[in-house]
């Protein structure tokens, strides 16, 4: 059970969120876009083994989008920042395969 | 203390309450509790808590659970038990038992309330914090309890702290992300007849703490050595225990293979408690420190270099004479005793910590994997930490070297009854890893969990794999839960009715009365079909459907999800959302529309209505309102928050009801009497603001039929009384209530899909025949989509409707449809064409029709396909899925 | 004569000597959208003569005419619940006309109902069925929090010391309604 930092409410199990896969990715203008493109923005979503920036979403709370980083194998939380504000770096752990170790 | 009685094998045992069932059944005499699980050989307590391995036990008592070791139930006073041989039989009947949940927030969790957490405890109290100490023993105090000792006068201030709560038989379970812990509270059991029937038998706690202590404990780990499983041997610290603190009586003379000096002082204490102990044999070169002096003092023999390679039982199957080696010689003879305490070690108990993914650490000091860990969160502390609080000096020795034969029945699990000799089999087979050989032999997956067969396994492999050290094989990795946890606990009081939500409407007592049978529509109660007395569902959809058609009928439309749309963006917002146009509605007049998500696949559907300029109602799907309300969120929040749109739910602050029919609009001309419903002013697709009483309504003109039909919407509290009266108004028209399947042959029957019915989540609005709906002139949600090839490829499966040959025959939703005189392919299969999505008998046209996904249908029409169903292959002609009124006559009149 | 119904008509008034449960029918409410910061803010809390509390899970209280409380309840940076003010759509619709502000006020009166649990073991109770932290320190008197219960999503609100809140929609009452009466069965 994930404890989810939201930034209007603050720490919240994870029962109470939906995931939104990769942060960062906006909708590009269909028109300019090629096939090949598009199916891109439709279909792939970055899924590394580590720090990894994300979209969640407050469902059962706020209802408002939000962007954090988690580490994917050790479930750390990072840094949380709203839509269409600057991302902050992951944390100066990154890179490292399991700060537990 | 008090003298209880217990049944034990449908014999009456006496006990001190609240002692050990184990060291009641011991005391008593009983050496043999049951036999082992595959090799049928007897077998006897061996531990003191929940790493025994052999003394199962079923509750005949109480909840009948099964597979519980005699040495954690705590007897009292109505308790009934049989003992098991390792395989349990779950009851017959539920678990009436109540179990519930609690969540609990700290600034402090202590797990562990022996020395160690105890004193963890009282630096954070000391610090201002609040502390939650959850032990699973029944007092506190750890080994003190074993050791028969009192708690130390500080420790008993800590107890009594204003700020700490103090749970006892309660065990920690789990330790997950983000210092969460889930425990078990047993609340009932150790009261036997006296438990009050309101208290829970069990509570889960779910734990958030800002720091977590973990000050578990250990356990005591055994010899390998050849016949190392007979009753009469056991833990020395078990055994010492069952002597001196529950004045068991039953042994005589004693021998002890140790390797530490936890060996010495359980000799001492069986020596004081009056056993005749013969010898202690070491397996370490040399020891010293306080309890090697003292049981010399007290005259125990002790021999280094020794230890016990095999046993002997006597004709009961109990131990009686125990074959010594000398290590440096191997030489051996033999020694007469019923009772071996075996004293191998300790093993910190690391599986909370390696729920987190915590390594354990080897220590050769310690001979024994460590977890010394310290950040803001988590500390360990006490023996997991390396602080064995003695002079144990242990070696790394796990038994002595066994000849086949002999490892065969040197047993490492003794619950799976897998022997060294397993072990090597494995190895032999190129099994070196621990966590293979585990898979292999099944060492470690029985009910204890390898607690202290782990350990025992690990140490064989050392030999096995080379004489390597314990830190080259490593440790197996725990999973929750630490102990057995009955899954009654884990549903808590989510069962029966409290097991889902179950939503409904404000209307639901009213379906109730009236006899409705009900449909679930995910969590929605629906009204399925209104039986009158002696109807079928058939008989009772056959009338609904008549007076729908023919009359005028009824239904609850509440369930729609509703949502206010409000914005000078609004309209602009709808035409990005929808596939058709928005903007262009005029205000006062319904659309319906569908939506699509990127990919061009249909995704929700509904009637939006305008209500002004910059204010529009939305409808969607029953299961759709949640999601929808999302998606529109989604983009406003992280794609277009220059939009001026606020989207609020309404679902339930507005209730629908349906009135469809021929006679709908002179019915309701008798409810509604401010506002003209007449044809020409009040037009299909519009809405109308009306009052019924003085309460505001809202009227439209939507048809989810093909029927003259309106819609009132009117606010949740006002709906009952409202369809009260237009019931009794409506009983000289012979108003008919119907229910969700009514409601789905009239849509059938005009080719009205349901997304996520007549759609499987691959079809897009052409797909389903309704290129009308998408707009040319404007950009939204999934347009770009329409034009990725497989999109556009032809062969994809379209929504038509199929006529059965036989006009009574049903054909089941979900069938498949192949082409006419398919021929199997070599691997005897046939490939099919499509499914049946909507499957119903229409009494307007007097006989079965389906609505299908076929590929390539639009272009199949009037093509026989095949529909197998079992043997039987029902022939069926593929048609428009427009059966009914194709003119649209009827919802326009 | 047309009366309005609760959807938990009927059910027996709970009362046990350590928590109280009792459903508060027909609760004026409204929804308020409105971007904070903006002017359309200020003069909404203008109009309404009510403080808008800016932090999510805050309150703040005022007394109307004829002597009732009227509750801000801010459930997201942008959105409050407006419980017991009657008149708040009828100050703001001249104010929505105008076409000046952007905001959005919607009733949804009907769509929760309220459950009022009051009592020495009211927490306990609820911490049976609520996943959130209720420490005092946490969840103060004047705290307001959604979430889910029982699955069932909830507004929970702290408006008393010892008493509590739960808005839940109407069409979930029955079903919380069974499960919090069957939470306070032990501390009976």
């Amino acid at each position: 059970m994930l404890y989810i930092p939201c930034p209007h409410c603050g720490l919240r199990n994870e029962t109470e969120f939906h995931y939104g896969a990769e942060a960062g990715v906006s909708y590009p203008d269909p028109k300019v876009m090629t096939d090949t493109e598009w199916a891109k923005y439709l279909h792939i979503r970055a899924n590394p083994k580590g720090w990894l920036a994300e979209r969640w979403v407050h469902f059962a709370g706020c209802g408002r989008w939000f962007n954090l980083w988690r580490n994917t194998i050790t479930h750390e939380i990072g840094p949380v920042w709203l839509p269409f504000t600057i991302q902050p770096k992951a944390t100066d752990k990154i890179g490292e395969e399991d700060p537990k170790a | 203390m008090s003298e209880v009685s217990f049944i034990f094998d449908d014999k009456l045992y006496k006990g001190q309450k609240g002692e050990p069932m184990a060291a009641a059944l011991l005391r008593s005499g009983l050496l043999s509790i049951t036999n082992s699980t595959y090799h049928g050989r007897p077998r006897g307590v061996a531990g003191l808590g929940v790493e025994e391995p052999n003394a199962l036990v079923q509750m005949v008592s109480g909840t009948k659970e099964s597979m519980l070791p005699a040495t954690v139930i705590e007897v009292a006073d109505g308790l009934a038990a049989h003992s098991l041989t390792g395989i349990g039989a779950l009851p017959e009947a539920p678990d009436e038992a109540r179990y519930d949940k609690t969540n609990h927030y700290v600034d402090t969790l202590v797990i562990g309330a022996g020395l160690a957490g105890l004193k963890a405890a009282e630096e954070y109290l000391c610090a201002g914090r609040e502390v939650l100490l959850i032990d699973d023993q029944p007092v506190p105090g750890g080994h003190l309890r074993h050791l028969g000792l009192e708690l130390p006068a500080a420790l008993r201030d800590v107890l009594a702290h204003g700020n700490l709560t103090y749970l006892c038989r309660c065990t920690a379970v789990g330790l997950y992300d983000q210092n969460y812990v889930v425990a078990i509270e047993r609340r009932s059991d150790h009261l036997g007849n006296s438990a009050p029937a309101n208290r829970s038998r069990i509570r889960v706690w779910h734990i958030r703490a800002d720091k977590i202590v973990l000050a578990p404990g250990g356990f005591q780990r055994p010899l390998i050595f050849a016949n190392n499983d007979r009753p009469g041997i056991m833990l020395s610290h078990a055994a010492a225990t069952y002597v001196a603190v529950h004045g068991v009586r039953i042994f005589s003379r004693a021998v002890v293979a140790t390797v530490d000096n936890q060996g010495y002082r359980d000799a001492l204490r069986l020596r004081h408690a009056g056993v005749q102990v013969q010898g202690i044999y070491d397996a370490r070169s040399g020891a010293g420190g306080s309890s090697v002096d003292a049981a010399r003092a007290a005259g125990i023999p002790a021999r280094f270099r020794a230890t016990v390679l095999d046993t002997a039982a006597n004709a009961e199957g109990t131990l009686h004479s125990l074959t010594i080696q000398d290590l440096d010689t191997n030489e051996t003879f033999q020694i007469g005793a019923d009772l071996l305490a075996v004293s191998g070690g300790w093993t910190p108990i690391v599986d909370l910590a390696t729920h987190i993914g915590i390594k354990p650490v080897w220590s050769e000091e310690h001979a024994a994997f460590l977890v010394n860990h310290s950040t803001d969160q988590l500390r360990t502390a006490g023996m997991l930490a390396g602080d064995f609080g003695g002079d144990d000096d242990p070696s790394v020795f796990f038994g002595p070297a066994l000849d086949p034969e002999q490892s065969r029945y040197a047993y490492i699990d003794l619950q799976r009854d897998a022997t060294l000799h397993d072990l090597r089999r494995g190895v032999g087979a190129g099994l070196t890893n621990i966590e293979h050989i585990k898979r292999y032999t099944t060492i470690g997956t029985a009910h204890d969990q390898g607690k202290t067969s782990g350990m025992l396994t690990i140490g064989a492999l050392c030999q096995l794999n080379g004489n390597v050290s314990p830190a080259d094989v490593g440790t197996l990795s725990f999973r929750p839960p630490y102990v057995p946890v009955p899954f009654a606990a884990l549903a808590g009081r989510e069962r029966g009715e409290l097991s889902d939500p179950v939503r409904i409407t404000v209307l639901h007592p009213w379906h109730v009365e009236a006899g409705a049978v009900f449909e679930d529509v995910g969590q929605w109660k629906r009204p399925w079909y209104f039986p009158k007395p002696g109807e079928s569902m058939e008989d009772a959809v056959r009338r609904e459907c008549t007076a729908a058609r023919q009359g005028v009928a009824v239904m609850d439309a509440s369930t729609l999800g509703k949502i206010d749309i409000q914005g000078p963006d609004a309209a602009v917002f709808l035409d990005r959302i929808y596939t058709n146009i928005f903007s262009t509605l005029p205000e006062g007049q319904c659309r319906y529309g569908m939506m699509c998500k990127a990919d061009g696949i249909a995704f929700d559907d509904g009637v939006t209505t305008r209500l002004d300029k910059n204010h529009f109602f939305m409808t969607t799907t029953t299961g759709g309102a949640a999601g929808v309300l999302a998606w529109l969120e989604e983009w406003l929040q992280t794609e277009w928050p220059d939009l001026k749109v606020y989207c609020t739910s309404v679902t339930e602050h507005i209730s629908t009801i349906a009135l469809v029919g021929p006679k709908s609009r002179q019915l309701l001309r008798e409810l509604i009497t401010d506002i003209d419903l007449s044809k020409d002013a009040f037009p299909f697709m519009h809405s109308r603001k009306a009052t019924i009483d003085g309460i505001p309504v809202r009227i439209a003109r939507i048809s989810f039929s093909g029927e003259l039909a309106f819609e009132i919407n009117v606010e949740w509290g006002y709906a009952r009384p409202i369809w009260e009266r237009l019931w009794a108004l409506g009983r000289p028209y012979d108003l008919t209530a119907y229910g969700t399947e009514t409601m789905h042959v009239l849509r059938a029957e005009k080719g009205y899909i349901i997304i996520g019915q007549d759609t499987d989540g691959t079809q897009t609005p052409y797909d389903l025949n309704m290129s009308w709906i998408v707009s040319k002139k404007k950009e939204f949600i999934g347009k770009r989509s329409f034009q990725l090839p497989y999109l556009k490829t032809t062969g994809r499966q379209q929504l038509v409707g199929l006529l059965p040959e036989n006009h009574d025959e049903v054909i089941p939703e979900g069938a498949y449809i192949t082409v006419l005189n398919a021929q199997p392919d070599k691997q005897g299969k046939t490939s099919h064409i499509g499914f049946v999505t909507s499957s119903y008998y229409s009494p307007a046209l007097g006989r079965a029709f389906a609505l299908t996904l076929v590929a390539d249908g639009l272009n199949r029409m009037g093509e026989v396909v095949a529909v197998p169903i079992g043997k039987k292959m029902i022939h069926a002609t593929i048609c428009d899925a427009v059966f009914i009124d194709k003119e649209n006559i009827r919802r326009y009149s | 004569m047309i009366t309005k119904e609760s959807p938990l008509k009927g059910m027996n008034i709970g009362i046990v000597a350590t928590v109280t449960i009792r459903e508060l029918p027909g609760l004026h409410t409204i929804d308020l959208r409105v971007a904070p910061g903006t002017a359309a803010q200020v003069v909404v809390a203008e109009v309404l003569g009510i403080d808008l509390p800016e932090k999510p899970g805050r309150t703040r209280m005022k007394t109307v005419s004829g002597g009732g409380e009227a509750h801000a309840l801010c459930l997201a940076p942008d959105w409050w619940l407006i419980v017991g003010f009657g008149e708040a759509e009828e100050k703001l619709a001249p104010l929505l006309l105008t076409n000046d502000y952007h905001f959005s006020i919607v009733d949804v009166s009907g769509q929760r109902t309220t459950i009022e649990l009051e009592g020495p073991k009211v927490r306990e109770v609820l911490a049976h069925l609520w996943e959130q932290d209720l420490r005092e320190k946490s969840f103060p008197v004047g705290s307001v929090s959604q979430g889910l219960m029982v699955k069932a999503p909830v507004i929970v609100w702290h408006i008393a010391p010892f008493r509590y809140r739960v808005m839940v929609r109407s069409s979930f009452a029955l079903h919380l309604w069974k499960a919090l009466t069957d939470a306070v069965e032990e501390w009976m």
